[in-house]
């Protein structure tokens, strides 16, 4: 009970920690925009993959097609993009539900190995149905409405959109972290086997996580594609992508609240300020924070927090459990 | 087939490729019994509950639970309708705590999570895991996992329960814990099969026995009328140690 709100707390207080990026960092808003869209494009995988427990290595088709129906109904339509965000939401979800509907009756890798595939179909679609997509040339959004007088290409208000963003990433996390539902995709996690003993549909459970992560992917898609306002499959539907959104999830630590955020900011932050000193600096320092997290807190960043809480508070448990017949 | 009757096994065979671990097993439990399933190790009585609950569907024959035909149903139906089952080799959710494990369990009669955790803790309370509430479920002994196992069936609030095994490999003390809390479920309503190697346990808890040995049925009746069946020593004879296993 009384964890839920010191969590709900720490929400908002990262949230207004935020906030304050643009006056801190105002230099730096490109780097603002992209760590929390991708904070919380990895909070939304996170659902799927930290908290049931179901690997996807293809969120960017859900990112790209975000990004793809907002821009289209955008060029070719003329539709808002608030519609455009809410259209592809809709559609990524019932593609999951429809995805997860074939491929969660199966047990064992076939979840994975089918995320990897269906993105690089998706790309491949993106990249040869040149008349509906722009082909491998991309597509450019010239220019949107601009609602209550706000221009969309601002960097200042994508930052802010993109925070609002997380916020709701953080609030779906959140409502995980105690819920019916939360708790049966953890059981699912931890053992399938127990966890339909206790009454929990597998299955369906699953779809579900994977059509809500889906649609919160799909939204990060398509204020992405605004910030990027020129795009290409190979940016947004590329399996790089799909691969960054898991390890900011891992390297922060799966399953947890604010593990994808710290992910973002660490991974990202890292990889930009050694990006001044290295080319394709990157890689580089995406492959010592795996290594470095591997090997020193298995569980991700908040994993090895609360272990090393624990040595410092506690001594080492050791649980005699005397089980005593007890009146009730 | 009287009115009372909760479950009902008919002419169930299971095969696993060319063994048959289970041959033409019927049985019936009645509303409010401890019902004892014992036998020699091998005998088919996991594969019998799984059966029962869901985890295979029978090569033959039919589950009727409640009145309703349920072969074939998944186990989380089963659980729905008010079966609730524990596992001999215990499979806890490790990372999460006593209490959570718990609350999966009673989350399945009520969304509100504030009705969900007073449940949990009732039932902690009642299986003498309170003090454990906020551990991890891996931390705890084997004993300890045993009782969690318990806990998070009866938190389903079942009509029917399942126990696999649920003394085996504790010491007097924790025995005598686990059967006298087997009782006090029993005199909450709740119908119960227990599943044990250990004769001296299933004898003094049983209404009523039913003995398999190699997959078939052979012997059924009061506990004392089971000991004595030449059939049931025989098996139990034929089995190295069989019987002490478990002190
Ligand atoms: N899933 C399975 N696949 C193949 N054989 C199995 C399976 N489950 C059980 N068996 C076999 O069925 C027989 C009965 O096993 P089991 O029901 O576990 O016995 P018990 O619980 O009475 O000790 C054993 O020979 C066991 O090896
Ligand atoms: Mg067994």
């Amino acid at each position: 009970m009384r964890e839920r709100f010191k969590t709900l707390a720490w929400i908002g207080a990262v949230l207004v920690a935020f906030t304050l990026y643009p006056w801190i960092f105002p230099t730096k808003l490109n780097l603002g925009v992209v760590i929390v869209l991708f904070a919380g494009m990895a909070t939304a995988w996170d659902i799927l993959g930290g908290w049931a427990g179901q690997l996807s290595l293809g969120h960017a088709a859900l990112v790209g097609i975000g990004g793809y129906t907002l821009a289209l109904l955008s060029l070719r339509a003329g539709i808002p993009p608030w519609w455009g965000l809410l259209a592809g939401m809709a559609l990524t979800s019932v593609v999951a539900a429809m995805w997860g509907w074939i491929v969660f009756r199966l047990r064992g890798p076939y979840f994975v190995l089918s995320t990897i595939a269906v993105a690089e179909i998706l790309r491949l679609v993106a990249i040869n149905w040149k008349n509906l997509t722009g082909g491998a040339e991309g597509l450019f959004l010239r220019e949107l409405p601009r609602p209550f007088g706000l221009d969309l290409f601002d960097r200042t208000v994508e930052f802010y959109l993109g925070l609002a963003f997380l916020g709701i990433a953080l609030l779906v996390v959140w409502w995980l972290s105690w819920s019916r539902f939360g708790y049966s995709l953890q059981a699912i996690r931890e053992d399938q086997d127990s966890a339909m003993a206790m009454g929990i549909n597998p299955t369906s459970t699953k779809i579900l996580a994977f059509a809500l992560s889906a649609a919160l992917t799909a939204a990060g898609g398509s204020l992405y594609a605004i910030y990027l306002s020129f795009f290409e499959p190979h940016i947004v539907l590329d399996i790089g992508l799909s691969v960054e959104l898991a390890l900011i999830a891992y390297i922060g630590g799966a399953g947890t609240v604010f593990g994808p955020t710290i992910g973002a900011v660490v991974l990202l932050g890292a990889a930009d300020l050694f990006r001044n000193y290295f080319q394709q600096a990157n890689l580089l320092i995406y492959g010592i924070l795996i290594i470095l997290v591997v090997r020193f807190a298995p569980e991700g960043i908040v994993g090895g927090w609360h272990v090393l809480l624990r040595r410092l508070t506690r001594p080492a448990p050791v649980v005699p459990v005397e089980v005593r017949g007890e009146r009730p | 087939m009287s009115s009372g009757s909760i479950l009902q096994v008919e002419g169930v065979h299971q095969r696993f490729g060319g063994l048959l671990a289970l041959q033409d097993v019927s049985l019936s439990v009645e509303e409010g019994e401890i019902l004892g399933l014992i036998g020699p190790n091998g005998a088919g009585k996991t594969t019998l509950f799984n059966v029962i609950s869901g985890y295979l569907r029978p090569t033959e024959g039919s589950v009727r639970f409640l009145g309703k035909e349920v072969t074939g149903l998944p186990p989380y139906r089963l659980a729905a309708m008010g079966m609730g089952r524990t596992f001999q080799i215990v499979r806890p959710f490790p990372k999460l705590t006593v209490l959570e494990n718990v609350l999966i369990g009673s989350f399945l009669r009520t969304s509100s999570r504030r009705e969900a955790e007073d449940r949990a803790w009732e039932t902690l309370h009642l299986t003498g895991l309170a003090p454990f509430a906020s551990r991890p479920a891996a931390s705890l002994n084997l004993a300890g996992r045993k009782r969690l196992e318990i806990a998070r069936a009866l938190a389903l609030n079942p009509r029917l329960l399942l126990l696999d095994e649920v003394v085996a490999g504790l010491n007097p003390a924790e025995t005598d814990a686990t059967v006298k809390l087997i009782r006090r479920v029993r005199d909450r309503g709740i119908t119960i099969i227990v599943v044990e190697h250990v004769m001296r346990v299933i004898m003094g808890l049983s209404d009523r026995v039913v003995v398999l040995n190699y997959g078939r049925k052979i012997a059924e009746g009061k506990p004392q009328e089971v000991a004595s069946d030449p059939a049931v020593i025989a098996a139990y004879l034929g089995e190295s140690g069989g019987g002490s296993e478990g002190r």
